[in-house]
């Protein structure tokens, strides 16, 4: 069965200070502290792009997990920063790389719930064609679409990207999924002629409402409980999302961990970046995953260490 | 529909956004007594969940104080 070999993460050494810019946007020091959760926000380089992002990621997994890249058979990137349309970033970053002339590549569209749509999209794909080792890519450098003058947004959002191999000898076993979607409302959390826009009490509702059922139905598909998950991994949507998710959910905050306050929100990227440390703890043996955000869309597994 | 002082301070508890709900003063802004706006969404959330209904945006532009929530809950109640 398809599963979760390793991943590799990458960010950008350039930091914003999100506590300076909290004072020029009408915020606080204790709103970033305590409630965005975001002291420092990773940036890219103006001379670089995703494609950039996407590569070191991929080539910092291949040195990490000493992986041959011609020997990836697909390549899925999870972007919607991409720099460009056509052709897809996944094929410009084969290129790059120059990966094998029989690897399939595609890209995958969508933001916070990405890398776990990814994770079910590519795994299915290995599994249906007789692939045994794919990568999921995620890069989405949101810094190109921020004003940094929307209080709403400019305290938010961090560049990175990661890299996952997917084999079919993995340290985690993929459980089931479930996804979600609520289009009406997809318009509280767009990119408008370039900007970014956010209603933040449209996508706060959103998560408080909707995904700890949706986590508790998941974990329920998978045929476990609540108490025998060691550690939730959710998307870093802010430090209160997190916080008020582990609250509903009825688990300890310590068991539902914030650990971008130095990087800030990476969208498709924030579970993966997280996952790599995660994963190395044996004491973890039992993950939910869970990415929320546009769309409004949502989605969640539960992984397991192989034994 | 009854809506009473410990109706808005148990939603307030709820949200664990303060560290002595108790001890909030009725006519004085949320905000300024450390509840900020993302403070403010949770509690205004658990309470369109207890009362099943939905305070829209422009609503809670007006909503500062508990005093301000009962007389809106009262108010929506009819």
């Amino acid at each position: 069965m398809i599963g979760i070999s390793g991943i590799a993460a990458y960010l950008p050494e350039q930091r914003i200070d999100a506590l300076d810019r909290a004072l020029c946007v009408g915020s606080s020091h204790e709103q970033v502290e305590g409630r965005i959760g975001f002291r420092s926000l990773a940036q890219m380089r103006p001379d670089q792009q995703a494609k950039d992002l996407a590569v070191s990621a991929l080539e910092m997994l291949s040195r990490r997990m000493d992986l041959d890249l011609s020997a990836i058979e697909v390549l899925a990137v999870v972007s919607q920063n991409p720099g460009r349309n056509i052709p897809h970033l996944s094929a410009v970053v084969h290129g790059v790389l120059g990966l094998s002339d029989e690897c399939a590549c595609f890209d995958i569209g969508l933001g916070c719930s990405g890398y776990v749509y990814a994770l079910s999209i590519v795994s299915a794909f290995m599994s249906a064609n007789q692939l045994r080792k794919g990568v999921i890519v995620t890069a989405d450098p949101y810094s190109r679409i921020v004003d940094p003058q929307d209080k709403a947004t400019s305290l938010i959002f961090g560049d990175g990207s990661t890299a996952t191999l997917l084999t079919d000898e993995p340290i985690f076993d993929l459980g089931a999924f479930s996804f979600g979607t609520l289009g009406a409302e997809a318009e509280k959390l767009a990119c408008n002629d370039g900007i970014l826009y956010m209603n933040g009490r449209a996508v706060f509702n959103f998560t408080a409402s909707r995904v700890p059922d949706h986590i508790r139905k998941t974990v329920e598909k998978n045929q476990t409980d609540l108490d025998a998950i060691d550690c939730f991994v959710l998307h870093q949507g802010s430090r209160f999302i997190v916080e008020t998710i582990a609250d509903r959910l009825g688990v300890e905050r310590r068991k539902v961990p914030f650990l971008a306050a130095e990087y800030g929100n990476t969208v498709s990227s924030s579970i993966p970046m997280m996952l790599e440390s995660i994963m190395r703890d044996k004491n973890n043996n039992s993950l939910v995953l869970s990415g929320f955000g546009v769309g409004l869309s949502w989605a969640s597994t539960v992984i397991k260490r192989r034994s | 529909m009854q809506i009473e002082r410990s109706d808005i301070i148990s939603a307030i508890d709820e949200a664990n956004v303060v560290a002595n709900p108790e001890g909030l003063r009725d006519s004085i802004p949320l905000e300024d007594q450390g509840i900020d706006s993302l403070g403010l969404f949770n509690i205004i959330l658990l309470l369109e969940e207890r009362y099943e209904l939905k305070v829209s945006d422009e609503d809670i532009e007006k909503l500062h104080s508990i005093e301000d929530i009962i007389l809106y809950l009262k108010g929506r109640a009819g």
